[in-house]
């Protein structure tokens, strides 16, 4: 089913046609959730026919053994970087609280069906305040039990599903901390296993960089004491379902056009919406006031800018849930180093 | 008899062109490489497959100031840099 706001496939196959002009190299597909559009498998054919590679986002509820056989017609395996399976508990009672009703043994399936083809499937667990108590099992579960090489983490922020669910989802600084505590052991103890580029396991990582930094005497690093957090407006942008470019998914109130009606080099080139973010990383961490009698803004780049807009309305100020003086303030509230 | 092997730009590679040359990008094989404005401008001419010898020829023919052993020497590492990562496509000459 597509819901009504939803680009029509000839919207997408134009798209498409407008990525490969522009020798874009990858798209992202996710959701809501990719599988219930029926023409998944012409948009997938038509990012590969325009000399780009894809990964999909889903829950994994409805990838049957036909979606494994649908995936291995003409080029579709070969371009296909992964597929990330949302799981969010080891058990129906944790995982359906934050996914679909019922969803979690329809997940299991689906991620283990993947596995089980030898297709590239990587598992996201989004950290939220039903599972933080959880981490330890679902590392278990999918680690030890399933045997997958890794799977990464996040955290649920106040965008995306959050939105959806409601604020139920999030959780409390002190589940933060124990969030961050258990996931840095567990990595430990799973040799590396678990990934993060943001939420509480690379709050830990983080932190445990800069604690290492301090005691080596070092108080700058290249590339931070800016608001310099976000990379990925200089190499990717979002489009969302109903065709608005945005610089982000999780920016979307930051309009950029509209695919097929504006040009997307232009927008990508020249629009203030992505440039603004961009250009965050010439804010001095030193010119903010929260930040102005900081000792560590030479080795901090303020956060994530869609968590900052997200709790603040605005992008020019630093997220207070990643920064290290709070840490460090709060420290003997942690159970141990992280 | 033995024809020459000749060279053509891989039909599945997307070329991003940019101010001082292009970014050459096989999806197949998800492996890239960034040619100067000259390397754009043989990836054009190998739209349509060529030898070598061809093009040499078309280097000497096009810049003034290179002589055959340099347009040649350019053309091997041209070739031999494209290859490996089958961005370039090549068919036996016979």
């Amino acid at each position: 089913m597509v819901s009504l706001s939803d680009l029509p496939t000839d919207r997408w196959l134009i798209f498409f046609a407008e990525l490969g002009e522009l020798a874009v190299q990858r798209v992202t597909l996710s959701g809501g959730e990719v599988f219930t559009r029926p023409d998944l498998f012409e948009l997938i054919d038509a990012i590969i026919e325009n000399r780009m590679r894809y990964s999909l986002l889903t829950n994994g509820t409805l990838i049957t053994e036909k979606t494994i056989v649908a995936l291995s017609i003409s080029k579709r395996r070969l371009r296909l970087d992964s597929i990330q399976v949302s799981i969010d508990g080891s058990n129906a009672d944790v995982h359906n609280k934050s996914r679909p009703p019922n969803s979690f043994g329809r997940a299991m399936r689906g991620l283990l069906l993947l596995r089980d083809a030898g297709i590239p499937v990587t598992v996201r667990v989004t950290v939220n305040h039903h599972n933080v108590h959880d981490l330890e099992n679902i590392a278990k579960l999918l680690l030890d039990d399933l045997g997958l090489p890794g799977f990464s983490t996040n955290e649920a922020e106040q965008m995306g599903t959050a939105r959806c669910t409601g604020q139920d989802v999030l959780i409390t600084e002190e589940e933060r901390r124990l969030a961050s505590s258990t996931l840095a052991k567990l990595n430990r103890r799973y040799d590396n296993r678990i990934s993060a580029t943001a939420g509480p396991l690379a709050l830990a990582n983080h932190f445990a960089d800069l604690d290492d930094r301090l005691a080596r005497g070092e108080i700058q690093m290249s590339g931070r004491g800016t608001l310099s957090s976000c990379g990925g407006v200089f190499s990717k942008m979002a489009v969302l379902h109903d065709g608005t470019m945005v610089p982000c998914n999780l920016l979307p109130s930051m309009i950029m056009g509209k695919i097929g009606i504006d040009p997307l080099q232009k927008a990508w080139l020249h629009h203030s919406a992505i440039n603004s973010v961009r250009n965050l990383t010439g804010i001095p961490l030193s010119s903010l006031a929260n930040c102005r009698e900081c000792a560590y803004t030479g080795l901090c780049a303020g956060g994530c800018p869609a968590a900052v807009m997200a709790k603040f309305g605005k992008l020019d100020a630093a997220d207070p849930d990643v920064c290290y003086r709070l840490y460090r303030q709060h420290r003997e509230k942690y159970h141990d180093r992280l | 008899m033995n024809l020459p092997k000749r060279y053509q730009a891989n039909p599945v590679v997307s070329c991003g062109i940019e101010e001082d040359g292009a970014v050459l990008y096989n999806p197949d094989t998800d492996k890239t490489s960034v040619v100067n404005l000259t390397g754009l401008e043989l990836w054009l001419f190998l739209s349509t497959s060529r030898t070598a010898d061809e093009i040499i020829a078309y280097l000497v023919g096009n810049y003034r100031d290179v002589s055959i052993e340099q347009a040649s020497a350019d053309t091997k590492l041209f070739i031999e840099s494209l290859a490996p990562d089958f961005l370039l496509e090549i068919f036996d000459g016979n």
